[in-house]
C-alpha cells in the first residue's frame, strides 16, 4: 500500500519523458511507457493480492488541497483529494493496468506502421501518442483511486482531455479535428451535470470525501438526494456514451485503434460505470436515481445495439456495442445488481480491448476500415481470425466464454424488473447477430478488397437519404476559409500539409493500393504484420475465453470480493437455457445470412428492417437533432447578442460620445471669430448677469457687498471673514 | 533593512530613466535594461511572495511597510504594504509584466518610446497594489492607465475587414476614456472616503479601522463598485474591452488582461469588501446576478467572433462574471462565504495567468500570419508545434481544466454560490463553462487542426523569447494549479476577518 503514489507519479513522468526529452526516439518512448506500465501492474497486482482475505476495511489517505480554517478538516470546510483503495479499486487498478500494458506493446507495431501513410508524421508523432496515452493512464489512475466527489471530477475531466487529444490525434484531418471537440464538448455538457451533482450532494451532505459518503448515515431527504445522485450521473451519461449523448463515441473512432481499444471501449467509457458502481451504496438508499439510471442504460443498450446493426465500419460497429453494453452494465447497476454489473465492466474490457486490437490488425493488413472490403481473413490473418473469433463468442454471450458469465448474471439480477429483462434480452439477441454479420462478411468468404469498383459501404447501396451532418456544421457557425473540399478543387501543387484527410492516408488506401500494383506487380498481400501486435491478442483472447470462470452462479468468486454483502441471484438454469439460446439464435441467424454469400444475406437485412432502415441509417437523427438544438438555442442567441453588444450597447456609449461632440460644436458656433458678435455676446452677458443679481438680491442696487456676503453667510453659516 | 517593495514598484521607472538617455539606435541595450528591471522587479516580487507564503499568519497586517511623510497637514505620505489580499497581486504583476517584456522583443519600431512607457506603466501597477496610502494609489492608477493610450495608439494594430473594423486610435481614446471615468469615481470614492470616515487621512491603514456609518458606506459602496466594475468589466461596462484588447500590440493585451483588469477587481476587494462591508452584504448578493450575466453574455458574445483576440477579450468578460458570483457569497453561511470571496480572489490570479498566455500566444501568432481572424489561420499545427502546444495549454486553462488554476477559482465561486441564497444563479452560470468550452475548442480547430492554409505555408515557429513568457505563465498556472494552498492560504488570511469567520 506504501507504493501507491507510483501508481500516479510513474504514467505522469512516462508521459512528460515521453513529450519532452524522448520525443525524437520512439523506440526509447515505448519502453518507457512499458516499463512504467509494468511497474504500475505490479503495483496494482500487489493491492490486488494484498486485499485478498475476506472483510478488509478499505484504505484510505486524505490530503486537504484547500482548508479554510487551518487545522480543522472537519464537512466542507476542506477539499480533500488522496487515494482510496477497497476491493473494487483493486480489481479496476489491476485491470486497467493489465490492458494498458498489452495495448502500449501493441501501439508500437500499430504505430510504426500507422505513421508511414501520413507523409507529414515523423518519429516525434510516435512519442506524442505514447505521451498521451501515459498522461491517459495517470488520469485514470487517479479517477479509480480518487477519495472524494471532487478528486473523481478532477481526474474525469483530465480523462476528457486525454481523450480530446487522442481523438484529434491526427490533427490535420478536419474530420478528425471536429470529432474530438465533439467529444469534448458532448462530455463537457455532461459534466455540467456532474458539476452541479458534486456541488448539490456536498452541500447537501456536509462531505465530499468517499469514507464519509458511503458510510456514514445520510441525513438527506430522498428528493434533494435524487436530484444530486441523477446530477451527478448526468456526468456518466456523457463519458459513458449514454442515449442521448452517445453521439460523440462513434465519432470517436477517428482516433488510432489502439486509443480506440484503451479509452473508448475498455476504460474511460467505463468510468462512468465505475463512478456508479463506487456510489452504489448511496444510489441503494436513493430509489428514484437508480430507477433512472437502470432505464437510462436499457434504453441506450436497445438504441445503440440497433444502430450497430447497419453500421459497415467495422469500428463503428464496435463503438456502438460498446456503447450497447455499457448500457448493460448501467442497467444492472440501477437495478441493485452491482456484482453483475461490475463483472460486465471487467470482462468486457478485456473482450472489447481484443475486439479492437483485432480490428486495428484487420485494418492495418487490409488498409481499410470497411468490413465490405475485407472478406476471407480467416486464411490471412489466422493468429488475429483466432483471437477476435474468440472475442466475438465473447461479446455475442456464448457459452462458457466471458461474456456469457457477466452478462447472464445481469439478466440474472434483472428478473424482479421484467420490462428491462425483456429490453436487454432482445438486445442479447441483437447484439448475437451484429457480431456474427460482423464476423461472417471480414473474415469468411473471399477477400474482395481488390474490387476497386466497390463504394464504400457494401454492395447495397444505403437509401437513398442527405448526408449525416454533425453539430460543427450548422447554418449558425462560421467555417475556417480552407478546408479539404477546396484542397481537392485548388490547381496548385500543394504539399501533403494543406490536403489534411486528402493526403496518402487510412481513408484513402485505394490510391495506395494502385502505387503498390504497379511497383510490385502484384496485390497487395493482406498478412500479419508483427507479432508485437497479435501476442497481445492471443493473451486477451485466453482472458475473454477464461475469465468469466471467475464470476460462475455456483461459486462466484468475484463477486465475494468485490461487494461480498450484495444480495445475490443463485444459479437460474432456465434463465442460462434461455439466453444461451437468444445468443446461439442470433449467431446462427447472421451465420446463415452472411456466411455464403454476405451480398444477399445484406440484402435480407435490409428488408427484414423494412422501414427502419432509413432511421437506423440515419442513427435515429440524434446528430441532426443535437445540431438543430445547438443551432437554435445558442447560435442564434448568440448572434443576436453579439449584434446587441455591437450595435446596442456600443451603440450607446459611442452615442454619448457623438452627443458630447455635438454639444461641442453647438457651442462652438459662437467662437466664430466675428468681433460684432463677440460685443454682442458681451452685452447681452452683461445685462443678463446684472438682471439675475437683482433678481435674487435687489438691495444690491444700494449696497454693492450684500451679494457677496450673502454667498459667504451661506457658505460658512458659522460667521465668515469679516469683508 | 532594504526597502523591498519600493524597489519593486521603483525598478522599472528607473530602467524608463535610463532608457530615456539611450540612443535609440541602441535597441539591444534598450531592451537589456527593461528585462533586466522587469526581471529584478518580477524576483524580488517572487521573494516577496515566497517569504509572505511562509509567514502568512501574519499577512492579516500589512507586512514591508515603508512610510515617507510628504504632506502631513493633508495626510498625505508615501507609504507602502502587502497583506495577504495584494500578495498574490504583487506576484502576478511580476509573472505578466516579465512575460510582457520578454514579449516586448517583437516590437519593432521606436523601441525606446515603447519601452519608456511600458516599463512606467509597470511601475504604475505594482504601486497600484502596493500603496497603502490613497494618494498614492491614485497617482499610480494614472501611471498605469495612461501610457496605455500611446502604447495602444502608436503600437497597436488596426483591423479592416471581415467583422466590425477596429481602429486604433479609436481604441486607445475608447480605452483611456473609460479608465478615466473608472479612475475619477474611485477618486470621487476616496476623497469621500476621506472626509466621511473623518480621520482625515489617506491612509489605508487608518481607514480600515475607523468605522463609516451606514449611508455613508452605502454612497460609498456605489461609487466604488461602479468605478472599479468599470475596468474590472463589468456588462454592461465593458465595452472597451474587446476593442482596447484586440487593437494592442501584443505586450499591452497581456498587461490589459491580465493586470489592470485585475486592479478593478482587487480595487473591489479592498475598497467595498474590506471597507464597507456592511453596503457589501446589503448590495453584493443582489449584484451576484451581474456574475451571472458577464458569465453568459461575456461567453454568447465569444461564440461568434471570428477575430482571436476581440474572442479572448469576450472570455475575460465571461471569466470575470466568476469574481462576482464570488464576491456576491459575501453574505452567505459559513462555509460558502469563505468559498466564494476565496474564488474571487482566486480568480484575479487564475484569469489573469491564463488570458495573458492566451493573449500571448494568440498576438505571437498574429505577428507570424499577420492575421487575427481564425478562419485565416488553418491548420497551423503542422507548422507550428510550440504556439499549438501553449494555445492549446492555455485553451485548456481558460476552460477550467483541472489542474490549472482556472478550474479551483471556477469550482470554489460556484460552490459557495451554491451554499448562498443565489443557489440558482449557480445553474445559471453553470452553462457559461460550456460556452466557454465551445469558442475555445473552436479556436483550437481552425486554428491550429485542419489540413494548413497554403497561405501559411512558411510561417515560423515560435522565437525563443516567445517560450520564455510562454513557459513562465503556463508553470505558474500549472503550479499553482497543483497546490492552490500557495495562494488560498495568505488570502485565507485575510478573508476570515473580513467575513468575521474565526480560525
Amino acid at each position: 500500500m506504501e507504493y501507491l503514489w507510483l501508481l500516479l507519479a510513474l504514467p505522469l513522468c512516462a508521459s512528460l519523458m515521453c513529450a519532452f526529452v524522448t520525443r525524437p526516439w520512439p523506440l526509447l518512448s515505448a519502453a518507457a511507457s512499458w516499463v512504467s506500465t509494468l511497474c504500475c501492474l505490479a503495483v496494482s497486482g500487489n493491492v490486488f493480492f494484498e486485499r485478498q482475505g475476506a472483510g478488509q476495511a478499505p484504505f484510505s489517505k486524505i490530503f486537504n488541497i484547500i482548508q479554510l480554517v487551518p487545522h480543522t478538516s472537519q464537512g466542507i470546510g476542506t477539499l480533500p483529494v488522496g487515494y482510496l483503495v477497497d476491493n473494487l479499486t483493486a480489481v479496476m487498478l489491476t485491470m486497467i493496468c493489465f490492458i494498458a500494458l498489452l495495448i502500449q506493446i501493441y501501439s508500437y507495431s500499430y504505430m510504426s506502421v500507422e505513421v508511414k501513410h501520413f507523409p507529414t508524421q515523423g518519429p516525434t508523432t510516435v512519442s506524442r501518442f505514447f505521451a498521451c496515452l501515459n498522461l491517459f493512464i495517470f488520469s485514470m489512475m487517479g479517477l479509480v483511486l480518487a477519495v472524494s466527489t471532487i478528486q473523481l471530477y478532477i481526474f474525469w475531466e483530465l480523462v476528457g482531455l486525454c481523450s480530446y487529444l487522442l481523438i484529434g490525434f491526427w490533427f490535420f484531418k478536419t474530420s478528425a479535428a471536429v470529432a474530438s471537440r465533439k467529444a469534448f464538448v458532448v462530455t463537457k455538457f455532461a459534466d455540467l451535470g456532474f458539476l452541479l451533482g458534486v456541488l448539490c450532494l456536498g452541500a447537501a451532505a456536509q462531505t465530499f470525501s468517499f469514507p464519509n459518503l458511503l458510510t456514514k448515515h445520510l441525513d438527506i431527504g430522498e428528493p434533494l438526494l435524487s436530484i444530486g445522485l441523477i446530477l451527478l450521473f448526468c456526468g456518466a451519461i456523457g463519458k459513458s456514451a449514454q442515449f442521448p449523448l452517445h453521439i460523440w463515441l462513434p465519432d470517436a473512432m477517428e482516433g488510432p485503434t489502439p486509443v480506440s481499444a484503451l479509452i473508448h471501449a475498455a476504460t474511460m467509457v467505463a468510468a462512468g460505470v465505475y463512478m456508479v458502481a463506487r456510489m452504489a451504496p448511496v444510489f441503494a438508499i436513493a430509489p428514484h436515481a437508480a430507477t433512472f439510471v437502470a432505464w437510462t442504460g436499457a434504453i441506450t443498450a436497445l438504441v445503440a445495439g440497433s444502430l450497430a446493426l447497419v453500421q459497415n465500419d467495422i469500428k463503428k460497429i464496435l463503438a456502438y456495442s460498446t456503447v450497447s453494453q455499457l448500457g448493460f452494465m448501467l442497467t444492472a447497476l440501477g437495478a441493485g445488481a452491482s456484482n453483475a454489473g461490475v463483472f460486465h465492466l471487467i470482462t468486457h474490457a478485456f473482450f472489447k480491448a481484443l475486439l479492437f486490437l483485432g480490428s486495428g490488425a484487420v485494418i492495418v493488413a487490409c488498409h481499410s476500415n470497411d468490413i465490405w472490403k475485407m472478406g476471407g481473413l480467416k486464411k490471412n490473418l489466422p493468429a488475429t481470425h483466432i483471437a477476435f473469433f474468440f472475442g466475438c463468442l465473447a461479446l455475442a454471450g456464448i457459452p462458457p466464454f466471458a461474456g456469457f458469465w457477466s452478462k447472464d448474471e445481469i439478466l440474472g439480477g434483472l428478473v424482479h424488473h421484467l420490462p428491462l429483462l425483456i429490453i436487454l434480452t432482445f438486445t442479447a439477441f441483437m447484439t448475437a447477430f451484429y457480431v456474427g454479420r460482423l464476423y461472417c462478411v471480414a473474415f469468411l468468404g473471399a477477400y474482395r478488397g481488390d474490387q476497386a469498383d466497390l463504394p464504400f459501404g457494401g454492395p447495397v447501396p444505403p437509401a437513398n437519404l442527405p448526408a449525416p451532418i454533425s453539430p460543427a456544421k450548422t447554418i449558425f457557425e462560421m467555417q475556417p476559409f480552407w478546408n479539404e473540399e477546396r484542397a481537392s478543387q485548388d490547381k496548385r501543387h500543394l504539399p501533403p500539409e494543406c490536403m489534411g484527410a486528402l493526403s496518402e492516408g487510412m481513408g484513402h488506401a485505394e490510391e495506395h493500393d494502385h502505387a503498390e500494383d504497379t511497383d510490385h506487380d502484384h496485390h497487395h498481400e493482406v498478412r500479419e504484420v508483427s507479432p508485437l501486435m497479435y501476442i497481445p491478442l492471443l493473451i486477451l483472447s485466453v482472458f475473454a475465453i477464461f475469465l468469466g470462470l471467475l464470476g460462475t452462479p455456483w461459486h462466484n468468486m468475484f463477486a465475494q470480493f468485490v461487494f461480498p454483502t450484495a444480495p445475490e441471484e443463485g444459479a437460474n438454469i432456465a434463465l442460462m437455457v434461455g439466453s444461451t439460446v437468444v445468443a446461439v439464435a442470433g449467431f446462427g441467424m447472421a451465420w446463415s445470412f452472411y456466411a455464403k454469400n454476405p451480398t444477399e444475406g445484406e440484402g435480407r437485412l435490409q428488408k427484414m428492417l423494412g422501414p427502419m432502415l432509413p432511421v437506423l441509417q440515419q442513427k435515429y437523427y440524434m446528430d441532426h437533432l443535437w445540431a438543430k438544438a445547438l443551432a437554435y438555442l445558442l447560435y442564434s442567441d448568440a448572434r443576436i447578442l453579439a449584434r446587441f453588444d455591437e450595435k446596442g450597447v456600443d451603440g450607446v456609449v459611442y452615442g454619448i460620445g457623438e452627443a458630447t461632440y455635438r454639444a461641442g460644436q453647438l457651442v462652438r458656433q459662437e467662437q466664430n471669430g466675428q468681433l460684432q458678435r463677440y460685443a454682442l455676446t458681451l452685452v447681452v452677458g452683461f445685462f443678463l448677469v446684472v438682471f439675475a443679481t437683482l433678481l435674487f438680491e435687489p438691495q444690491f442696487l444700494w449696497d454693492h457687498l450684500a451679494p457677496i456676503q450673502a454667498l459667504v453667510s451661506r457658505l460658512h453659516p458659522s460667521g465668515g471673514p469679516d469683508l | 533593512m532594504i526597502p523591498i517593495l519600493s524597489l519593486i514598484i521603483w525598478l522599472p521607472a528607473v530602467a524608463a530613466l535610463f532608457i530615456a538617455v539611450v540612443p535609440r539606435t541602441m535597441v539591444r541595450l534598450i531592451q537589456f535594461l527593461a528585462l533586466a528591471a522587469g526581471a529584478g522587479s518580477a524576483f524580488l516580487s517572487l521573494r516577496v511572495f515566497a517569504e509572505g507564503f511562509v509567514n502568512h499568519e501574519a499577512l492579516d497586517k500589512f507586512q514591508w511597510v515603508e512610510a515617507i511623510p510628504w504632506l502631513e497637514s493633508l495626510g498625505i505620505q508615501y507609504k507602502v504594504g502587502v497583506d495577504g489580499l495584494s500578495l498574490s497581486m504583487m506576484l502576478l504583476t511580476g509573472l505578466v509584466s516579465f512575460a510582457a517584456l520578454w514579449m516586448s522583443l517583437s516590437i519593432d519600431k521606436r523601441q525606446k518610446e515603447y519601452f519608456v512607457l511600458c516599463l512606467l506603466a509597470i511601475t504604475g501597477v505594482y504601486g497600484v497594489f502596493a500603496s497603502i496610502d490613497l494618494f498614492f494609489f491614485v497617482i499610480f492608477y494614472e501611471l498605469a492607465s495612461i501610457p496605455m493610450y500611446f502604447l495602444v495608439g502608436i503600437w497597436g494594430s488596426d483591423k479592416i475587414g471581415s467583422g466590425r473594423p477596429i481602429y486604433r486610435e479609436r481604441a486607445a481614446t475608447k480605452l483611456l476614456l473609460y479608465l478615466q471615468l473608472g479612475g475619477g469615481l474611485v477618486l470621487l470614492g476616496i476623497l469621500g472616503l476621506y472626509f466621511a470616515s473623518g480621520a482625515h487621512t489617506f491612509d489605508l491603514q487608518v481607514l480600515l479601522s475607523s468605522h463609516l456609518s451606514g449611508p455613508h458606506q452605502k454612497v460609498l459602496f456605489l461609487v466604488f463598485f461602479i468605478g472599479f466594475a468599470i475596468e474590472a468589466g463589468l456588462v454592461p461596462l465593458h465595452t472597451w474591452l474587446p476593442e482596447g484588447h484586440s487593437s494592442a500590440p501584443t505586450p499591452l493585451s497581456m498587461l490589459l488582461a491580465g493586470v489592470l483588469l485585475k486592479m478593478g477587481g482587487y480595487g473591489i476587494m479592498r475598497f467595498c469588501l474590506q471597507l464597507t462591508p456592511a453596503a457589501s452584504a446589503a448590495f453584493l448578493p443582489a449584484f451576484a446576478i451581474m456574475g451571472a450575466v458577464n458569465v453568459l453574455y461575456g461567453g454568447l458574445c465569444a461564440l461568434r467572433q471570428s477575430d482571436v483576440k476581440v474572442m479572448i477579450a469576450y472570455s475575460s468578460v465571461s471569466h470575470m462574471g466568476m469574481f462576482y458570483l464570488g464576491i456576491g457569497c459575501f453574505a452567505a453561511a459559513a462555509p460558502f462565504n469563505s468559498y466564494g470571496v476565496l474564488g474571487a480572489h482566486f480568480q484575479l490570479f487564475s484569469h489573469g495567468v491564463i488570458t495573458a498566455l492566451l493573449f500571448a500566444v494568440a498576438g505571437a501568432v498574429y505577428n507570424k500570419t499577420h492575421s487575427r481572424d481564425l478562419r485565416a489561420w488553418g491548420g497551423l499545427g503542422a507548422r507550428t508545434p510550440y504556439y499549438t502546444f501553449f494555445y492549446v495549454l492555455a485553451a485548456m486553462g481558460s476552460l477550467g481544466l483541472p489542474g490549472m488554476t482556472g478550474f479551483w477559482a471556477e469550482f470554489m465561486a460556484l460552490f459557495g454560490t451554491w451554499g448562498s441564497q443565489n443557489w440558482w444563479l449557480a445553474v445559471l452560470a453553470v452553462p457559461g463553462l460550456l460556452i466557454t468550452t465551445m469558442f475555445l475548442l473552436r479556436s483550437v480547430q481552425y486554428g491550429f487542426f485542419g489540413p494548413l492554409n497554403p497561405d501559411h505555408l512558411n510561417v515560423k515557429d515560435a522565437d525563443w523569447w516567445e517560450l520564455v513568457a510562454f513557459a513562465l505563465l503556463a508553470f505558474a498556472a500549472i503550479f499553482c494549479g497543483i497546490i492552490p494552498r500557495v495562494l488560498t492560504d495568505p488570502a485565507l488570511v485575510i478573508i476570515r476577518p473580513m467575513l468575521g469567520v474565526g480560525p
